[in-house]
């Protein structure tokens, strides 16, 4: 069985029925992306394939078409073709973190993906209340491993 | 002895700081050696979907480094623990781990596919045991402790063979045998949306207050994932939730049982407070 085959779907709805972004947003519903899939051949708005939380709860797939994958995979190509949209921008503020302090620095990731849009992620009395108990870095320093991590995503990068 | 090289992921350092503070304080006071790396970022499937060489690379120096001690992983996050068996389990294939190994040639390292990669959750009920906690516990914690898996400690289960994803047990075992009583949750495997909470918070809250509903009746909630830790904790004071639940990690509650202080857990630290919690307690 060819996994990921997209014409295999017959349109049963466990994914859907599955999927716990589903159940709070309707504009994301895996069966009817499937479906959109099968007769446009490609994807019609890149947007929505972020709103896959990744939770793999979709695996029951009795046709084994697994939209969790579909989606990573359209992801993936949104990000090679470099495509404008928030998925890919939000990719890119989270891998050039990454490589240029080695692990993930949130407030410095939420300040490149969102700049100062950033701040209406938490009201004023929580994002204190997380500076208070020393949950937010502030500091620039960079990792013992991050020299090592800029060799490594440039030797792949000339792979 | 125990001894495991310790990989806690990015956010022990920040937003999670109270995970790592009380998984190192529980190890101590059981005689689990954690053993500092200077570890990188997993890459979560974000480096994943980017450029698979890269992430199969930032996985191997980890690795690298664990085979360097002579030691298996272990990680308190889902996330990681999660993508690390994924790249795990592709560098099983010796010409994926001869492509990465030669990538890794350039920083001077090698990885030879000896390590293996726990979760915290399976290095305290496997590996140390039940058993053994029951001998180390000093006080029980009789409250009603509802347990949350979220979603990669579980699925897939090809690929973290953790426990059964339908009808996990494990942290109620842990639980029950500190003197907590289980309140379920129908919604224990269900996700709490971290994952998009940057690309569409409304529907992110929306997941958290689904799962907070479920565990209406407990003291707590139970965590495994510093990711789900934030989504449930400061979730409900972004939410302006009513009926405030602590949320604690796993390791806190276990910590507690062991007579640790609560400042050494960080119970402090936590968002939602957690002082009606310590109450019952102590």
């Amino acid at each position: 069985m060819n996994v990921n085959d997209i014409s295999r779907c017959y349109q049963c709805g466990t994914c859907t029925g599955d999927c716990p972004v589903a159940w709070v947003n309707r504009e994301f519903n895996p069966r009817r992306i499937m479906l959109k899939l099968q007769t446009n051949g490609h994807f019609l708005d890149e947007n929505i394939v972020w709103l896959c939380a990744m939770c793999f709860k979709c695996l029951r797939c009795p046709r084994d078409v697994k939209p969790v994958e579909v989606f990573s995979n359209l992801r993936k190509m949104a990000i090679s073709s470099g495509k404008d949209c928030v998925g890919v921008k939000m990719v890119k503020a989270f891998v050039e973190v990454i490589e240029e302090y080695g692990r993930l620095v949130e407030t410095k990731f939420m300040m490149k993906f969102m700049g100062l849009e950033a701040r209406k992620m938490l009201p004023m009395s929580v994002a204190f209340k997380m500076w208070r108990n020393g949950k937010v870095s502030l500091s620039a320093k960079k990792f013992e491993c991050a020299e090592e991590v800029k060799k490594l995503f440039e030797v792949c990068r000339n792979a | 002895m125990l001894r495991y090289a310790y990989f806690p992921g990015c956010s022990a350092e920040s937003s999670a700081i109270e995970y790592d503070m009380s998984t190192r304080a529980v190890c101590e006071k059981l005689g689990i050696e954690l053993v500092d790396i200077p570890f990188n970022c997993c890459g979560t499937h974000i480096v994943e979907e980017y450029d698979e060489c890269t992430w199969l690379a930032l996985n191997a120096r980890n690795f690298a480094l664990a085979e360097e001690l002579e030691m298996d992983v272990v990680t308190i996050c889902s996330s990681c623990f999660f993508n690390m068996k994924k790249a795990k389990a592709m560098m099983e294939n010796e010409d994926v781990r001869a492509k990465v190994n030669k990538a890794l040639e350039s920083i001077g390292r090698k990885y030879e596919g000896k390590v293996d990669v726990k979760h915290i959750l399976g290095v305290l009920v496997d590996d140390y045991g039940i058993d053994g906690i029951i001998r180390k516990v000093e006080r029980l914690v009789e409250v009603k402790a509802s347990p949350y898996y979220g979603c990669l400690i579980l699925r897939p289960e090809e690929i973290v063979r953790f426990d059964n994803a339908e009808a996990p047990s494990k942290m109620e075992m842990l639980l029950e045998n500190i003197g907590c009583e289980i309140a379920e949750n129908p919604h224990k495997a269900d996700c709490c949306g971290a994952p998009i909470m940057l690309i569409d918070r409304e529907s992110h809250l929306r997941m958290v207050k689904k799962i907070l509903e479920g565990a209406s009746g407990a003291d707590c909630i139970v965590t495994v994932c510093p990711l789900c830790h934030y989504a449930l904790d400061v979730g409900q004071e972004v939410l302006g939730y009513e009926r405030r639940i602590p949320i604690l990690h796993v390791t806190q509650i276990v910590g507690l049982a062991l007579g640790i202080p609560a400042e050494k857990l960080g119970l402090d630290k936590n968002i939602t407070p957690t002082k009606s919690l310590l109450e019952k307690v102590i």
